[in-house]
Formats: C-alpha cells, structure tokens, sequence
C-alpha cells in the first residue's frame, strides 16, 4: 500500500537566499522501507533540502505530500508531527546537558505526579547506548565527549522516538569502521519497520552498500534518481561532477621557480599525520580530499591557527616556527578561510578597515599610521581586485559573497604576502565572480606569488592547479600532475582505504 | 578506546571534584572566620550574615535563572526600590493590597522584559540597562523624590520575626531556593531554561520555544525581585525611591561565584545559594576585623576572579 502513495514527496523545492538560489525545483520521493541515499557535491544543495524537510528551513517555492496529501512545514515542531527526524551535520546538541537528557530532550521521562523521571532517563539512556556497545556514561556532559561519540548520541536521539522518515547527514565523516557497521545493522532494522531512510553521504561506496535507491543534487538542482543496483560509480561521479565547459576556469602557463615552502613531517595529534609537500615560487598546489579529510586543518595549521605537534616548516630556506597567525602573516602567508563570514572578514566594518588590517598587522612597531598614505594603498588595491561598491566605506556585511572574497584577497595583497592559502575560495559565489576570482589567482601567481588551494569542486581544482594532493583521515595519500590526473582518479584516492577494503570484502 | 575510558573516569572525578568545591570553600572561610574571631560564630551574628544576605539572596536565585538562559537582568535593584515605594504609599490603605500590587508589579516588569527581550533581540544587557532607569524612574516620580513614611509597625516586624532560631527572611529565602531548585530540575519547564542556555539554535530544533522560556524566566526574575523588595522595605521600614541600587551586581556575583556561566546553559541555585555565603560570610569577617568598608570591595572582586579561574582551569 506504501508503494502507491509515498511516504513523503517533495516536488518542485525552490529557496532562496539573498543573492544566492541554493535549490531550485528539487524533487525528491521517499518510499516507505527504503534506504534513500541524497549525493551531491559540496553545496550541491542537500542540506538545505533536509532543512526544509524537517522545517527547520522555510522554503521558497514548491509543495511537500505526506502519504499523498499536501502538507505545510513551517516549523520543526511541524516536521516532528508528521515523524520526520534528522541527524544533522552540525549537530543539534545541547553541550552543557547530560546525555540522556539531549536523548530524551523532547520527551523526558516523567513520574505519575508530572515530574522528570531522572533515574528511568538514565537507565533508559543507557540502554539505548548499549546498542551502540559504546562506553558512553548517560550522565556525562556532552561537551566531555569526543565527536564521534557526540555524533552517537545524535543518532540514539533520532532513534530514541519512532520516526516515519529518518534522515542521517553524513553519519560517516566522524565514525570509525566499527561504529559505521553498528549504524548500518540498525538502519537495515529500522528499514524493516518501515521507516524510509534519507542517508546523505559523500563516500559512494556507502551508498553502495547501503542504499536502495539514489538521487543526485549538482549545484542545488535536481540531477536524476535511480536504483541503486542500476547505476555504477562511475555514472554517478558523472552526475555529481556534471559536464563543465573550459570556459569556465582560467590559467595561465607560469614558469615554476624554487621551493618557497617546505613542509617536513607535520603533524597534529588528532588532525594531522606526517604532511610532507613543497610549494613552488609561482606554483598553484590543489588540495583535493573528502570533508573532514584535513584539507582546511592543514591550511589553519600552516597559518598558526593550531600548534604542531611535530614537523618542521621552511619558508624560502628559513626556518618558520609555527605559533601564531600574527606570526604566520609576519612570514608571508595569508589565509582566505572557508568560513569567510566569521573568519575572513569582519562584516559590521569597511571595506577600507578590512582591507587595512592586512598592513597593520605587519606593522605593529610603527605606532604612527600615516592614513592618508595607507588608505590611497588600500583604495589602488580594492580598485586592483576589482571589489564593486559605491563608497569604501560601505559596511563588508552588504557586499556581495564573490566582493567579500576579493576584499579578503586585498587584505593580504595589502600585506605583501608571498604564500597564499585559499579554503574553498569560490564557495557560495556566483559564476561571474569565480572567473574574476581565477583571473586573480593568475595574477598573483604571474607575480611570483604561491598559492595553495583547497576546493571540493573537482573541475575547478584541476583547472587551476599545476600539481594536485589527495588527502583522507589527516594525510596525504597521492600526488598527481594536474594535467595526468582524471576526476574518478582523484576521488578514488580520496575515500579512506578502510571503507575501499571493507566494500571489496562484501 | 582506551584512551577514552581512562579519559571519561578522569572527567567523572574531576567533575565530582568540582561539587564538592564550594561546600569545601564555604567550610574552609567559616573555620577560619570563627578562629580569627570569636564573635563570629555568636547566634546574633550568624543573624545578622543571612539578614544581610537575604535580600540579595532571593534576587540571586532569579538572577540565575536568568543567566542560566544566556541573558541578565539588571533591573532587579530598582524593582527593589519600586517595590518598597509601592508598599510604602499603598501601606496605610490596606497592607494586603500594597503587597499584592508591589508583586504584581514587579512580575509585570519582568514580563515586560521578557517580550521587548524576545521582539527586539536585542541583547539583554542593553534592554534591562534601560528598564533599570526606567523602573528606577517610575519609584522616583511615585514617591516624589523623597522617602514614604507610612510602613507599619507589623510589617517592619517581618525581618526580626524568628521562627526557631532562623529569621524569617532566611527562612523566606531558603523556600525560595528550594522551590526553584526544584522548578530547574524536576520540570519541563525548568529543563528547557538549561536547553535554550546551551543552544538556543539546537533547542529551537528539539521544539522548545525560546521566546516562552525567557518571557517566564524574566516573569520569575521579576517576581522575586518583589519578594526581595518586601524583605527589603521592612528592613529599611521606609519607602526608599533610591534604594536596592547595585542589588543587581550583588545577585550576579552570588550566581558567578557559585557557578553559573555568564554565557548559559549552566548553574545551580544550590550552588548560587553556597556563593551567597561565602559572598556574605566574608564580608562579616572583614566588618568583624574593622577592615574599612572602602577596601572591602577589593576582597569581593579577588574572590569572584579567583572564583572564574579556578573553574575554567578546571574545565580545561
């Protein structure tokens, strides 16, 4: 009876952001009893669809059929009625509660007078742990937990209350191999029960293995839906990466010069193992890996925003001590960070004062700022990457994502830096401005300037890079020339090799 | 995995460490109070530590709560004043009625708080720094400036009412805590004060209602503000516009010493109500030792700084 009518059916989603559309006419159908895999690039658009799935977004446009009758979500609690749950990525926790109680946060356990039950939480708590066989002490405070261990308490939540529609985003990026089998016996047993499974993951053979069917998002559209036993990896490597034109990217042939970075054993317990590589005078070094993979804690470790716990870093020859961003930008190097709201710009200030921290930072000995002198600098170098606005003074926050970006790239041309470290620069930005956004990229490098690069966009990582690392689990697992790699090569490398093994043993 | 486990037995004894910390405080400054000063452990003198404290005592355990959902209320020491000048003018009428609408009052201020709180998002530091001079300002215009006479005799006979060897004010106040100590971890309400403290984002998606809970919590807040006010206008058995001024950084320093995080989602009032005492009990020891009232100040502050690092090293 299921099958005529499913469990949910969202057609047409549409939502917009200011300035951005980050899902436009999306359809997706969940069966009951299915295991519904969601993939899709980074910001391809999955977890804004999940979002509005469960209201914890509104969306802009289009319709949502619960059992085949049109429902409105405009709520979490709206969500929650109709038994949808989900496991987010950004976990949904509560740090300075215990355990059991995020367990049991939207129904806790009560006494006949009314009253919270504490010792019937705990022991259920408890028990609904142990089928995790995880050491987990429902007492504890969450925030005392390691992230896999919190990401298990995010599943238990979900589990803990009967769930017509149950969707898991990215389970897998904090779980070990052992606890990922744990979580795939479960959601066989709540397949069983009925429940329809929207499992969102990056790593394809997890869809392989656990999913019925699949549907593909690319750049917040909807790409197409299949049975998963019809489709191979790589038709849908195919579909997430899509067909790009070469227009799209822009390089120039640089001469590479000398080694200007050399990177010798680093490691950061817990984030990073024995990272080698050397970055070339005018070179584009591309870091490809999974997220979590430890592509942006090598660009923060580089930048002095973690301390190594062993490892040694030249810069032109020189010995470089990692210790501080302050040290960091003394030595050349400047950071274009993935979270450029937060830590890239400061958005309630001027495109001026941004771009101005770059020189004041280096000067810091120089209490006399001559500020007619700094802001005809900082005017040359906004007009340089070209950041529209009607006045310099205008607040960053009302800049567009790709103007944010370039008034990020002044601040460290404004400081001279030699080594520039991009986190997926181009995320969030709309065509136009990634190919401004490239031909700057070869501007700099035509200045003898080095880049590293991380993107999660394939296409545009080996278009603009000359030489391509692959990282998974905090180390480097392959180099390849620009030029000799293919897509399917790279992403092979990416996906751990435990996961690799255990699909060839099944 | 080992790792782990040796890692979760280590966490669980420090934090049972850390419950014992502020009993242990509290004990260790009694002990040496009553050696450096005999008077110190006479009943008169234990009186007078918790009528002194009261006041501040029952703002506290509000105040906690209030901190405990991320915000602050600094307009509970002109909630003080307003409610001794309500008491005060309505007094001679019918006492009955003074008393009811000096705590009507203040719980109709606290909602207030709540709702401009939750439809501006405006953080709570500015907003309840403008309805402290509000507030402030209404008690101002309704006693004309000057102090109301007027409170009668059965009513100032309130703060030296002993019921055993308790006075009532202490009495008053324990009840108080009990019952919001209770409120916070037996009710549904109580645990969604600690979930929206400790992210609002995730308990909008657990269902909780942010809006709601601090509208009650700042109902609350201003509720036992009235009840301090009462205790407060007996004590000084006048009506006193300009009176209870700074209350609301006594009650804060109470909630930080025992604590309570100034960012939410944690703090007990039992443990608010121990950093009363040892707030309390240190500045009897100083009275007692005839350290000038100008320098005390400096002990307050090394405590609540003392206070803060030991509990963040701790954390880490």
């Amino acid at each position: 009876m299921a099958d005529d009518n499913p469990v949910l059916k969202m057609e047409r989603i549409t939502k917009e952001f200011p300035g951005v559309k980050a899902l436009e006419n999306v359809d997706l159908e969940l069966r009951s009893g299915e295991v519904h895999c969601l993939i899709g690039e980074n910001g391809a658009g999955k977890s804004t669809l999940i979002k509005i799935m469960t209201g914890a977004l509104p969306k802009t446009g289009g319709r949502i059929l619960s059992n085949g009758k049109p429902v409105e979500i405009s709520g979490p609690q709206d969500g929650k009625a109709l038994g949808i749950r989900a496991i987010y990525q950004e976990l949904d926790l509560l740090p300075t509660l215990s355990v059991a109680e995020n367990i049991f946060v939207e129904s806790r356990p009560t006494t006949r007078a009314g009253l919270i039950d504490w010792p019937e939480m705990n022991r259920r708590a408890q028990e609904l742990l142990g089928r995790f066989d995880v050491r987990i002490d429902a007492r504890a405070k969450v925030r005392q937990l390691t992230v896999a261990e919190q990401q298990i308490v995010a599943i238990v939540k979900a589990l803990s209350q009967d769930s017509r529609v149950l969707i898991m985003d990215e389970p897998s990026a904090v779980l070990t191999g052992g606890e990922l089998e744990r979580l795939f016996g479960i959601i066989r047993q709540l397949k069983q029960q009925g429940a329809a499974i929207v499992y969102i993951t990056h790593r394809l053979v997890e869809a392989f293995e656990i999913g019925d069917r699949v549907t593909v998002l690319r750049d917040g559209k909807y790409v197409a839906t299949a049975e998963m036993k019809d489709v191979s990896m790589e038709q849908l490597i195919k579909w997430m990466v899509g067909r790009k034109l070469e227009e799209q990217f822009y390089k120039e042939k640089v001469r590479i010069g000398p080694t200007v970075l050399e990177v010798k054993g680093l490691t950061v317990n817990g984030k990073l193992k024995d990272i080698d590589l050397q970055l070339g005078e005018g070179e584009i070094l591309g870091i490809a890996g999974l997220v979590g993979a430890g592509r942006t804690e090598l660009l923060k470790t580089l930048f002095g925003a973690y301390r190594p716990d062993a490892g040694s870093v030249t810069i032109h020859g020189k010995p470089y001590h990692i210790t501080s961003p302050r040290g960091a930008i003394r030595h050349g190097l400047g950071l274009v960070p993935e979270d450029r709201k937060n830590e890239g710009v400061v958005l309630c200030r001027s495109i001026e004062e941004n771009i101005s921290v770059g020189v004041l930072v280096r000067r810091v000995f120089k209490f006399i700022v001559h500020f007619p002198k700094l802001f005809a600098r900082v005017a040359q170098l906004a007009n340089y990457v070209g950041v529209k606005c009607h006045s310099l003074q205008q607040g960053v926050g009302t800049l567009s994502g790709g103007n944010q970006q370039k008034t990020v790239l002044a601040k460290w041309l404004a400081s001279e830096s030699q080594i520039l470290l991009l986190d997926e620069p181009t995320r969030g930005i709309d065509v136009g401005s990634k190919l401004e956004f490239y031909k700057l990229i070869a501007a700099m490098v035509r200045e003898r300037k080095s880049v590293i690069l991380v993107s999660s966009e394939l296409p545009e990582l080996m278009a603009l890079s000359d030489r391509i690392l692959v990282m998974s689990n905090g180390q480097i697992r392959k180099e390849f020339m620009a030029d000799e790699a293919t897509q399917e090569d790279v992403l092979k490398h990416a996906i751990p090799q435990e996961l690799r093994q255990s699909l060839a043993v099944s | 995995m080992f790792q782990v486990q040796r890692d979760l037995e280590r966490k669980t004894a420090a934090s049972r460490l850390g419950n014992l910390f502020l009993p242990l405080a509290l004990a260790v400054i009694i002990a040496v109070c009553a050696f450096i000063s005999p008077p110190f452990l006479t009943q008169e003198n234990l009186k007078n530590v918790i009528i002194g404290s009261a006041t501040f005592g029952i703002l506290a355990c509000g105040m906690t709560m209030v901190l405990v959902t991320g915000e602050v209320d600094l307009s509970v020491g002109s909630q003080v004043a307003l409610t001794s000048v309500i008491v005060a003018t309505l007094a001679p009428k019918s006492l009955a009625l003074a008393v009811v609408a000096a705590v009507v009052a203040t719980t109709l201020v606290g909602l207030a708080n709540g709702i401009l709180l939750t439809k501006t998002a405006m953080p709570s530091f500015v907003l309840t720094l403008g309805t402290m001079g509000i507030v402030r300002s209404m008690a101002l215009v309704i006693a004309d400036g000057q102090p109301v006479y007027g409170v009668p005799q059965s009513f100032t006979a309130l703060t030296s009412t002993m019921v055993g060897k308790i006075p009532l004010v202490g009495v008053a106040m324990v009840v108080m805590y009990a019952l919001t100590w209770f409120l916070l971890r037996y009710t549904s309400l109580g645990r969604s004060i600690y979930a929206v403290g400790s992210s609002s984002e995730s308990a909008r998606l657990s269902g909780i209602s942010a809006r709601q809970v601090k509208i009650a919590v700042y109902a609350m807040s201003g509720f036992l503000a009235g009840i301090a006010g009462l205790f407060y206008t007996s004590y000084v058995t006048l009506g006193l516009p300009d009176g209870g001024v700074d209350y609301e950084t006594q009650a804060i320093t109470a909630a930080i010493i025992g604590g309570t995080s100034f960012f939410g989602g944690e703090g007990e009032v039992h443990n608010t109500f121990l950093g009363l005492f040892i707030v309390g009990t240190v500045k009897n020891i100083l009275n007692l030792m005839g350290v000038s009232p100008f320098v005390q100040p400096v002990a307050i502050g090394i405590l609540i700084i003392t206070a803060v690092v030991l509990r963040t090293r701790k954390s880490e």
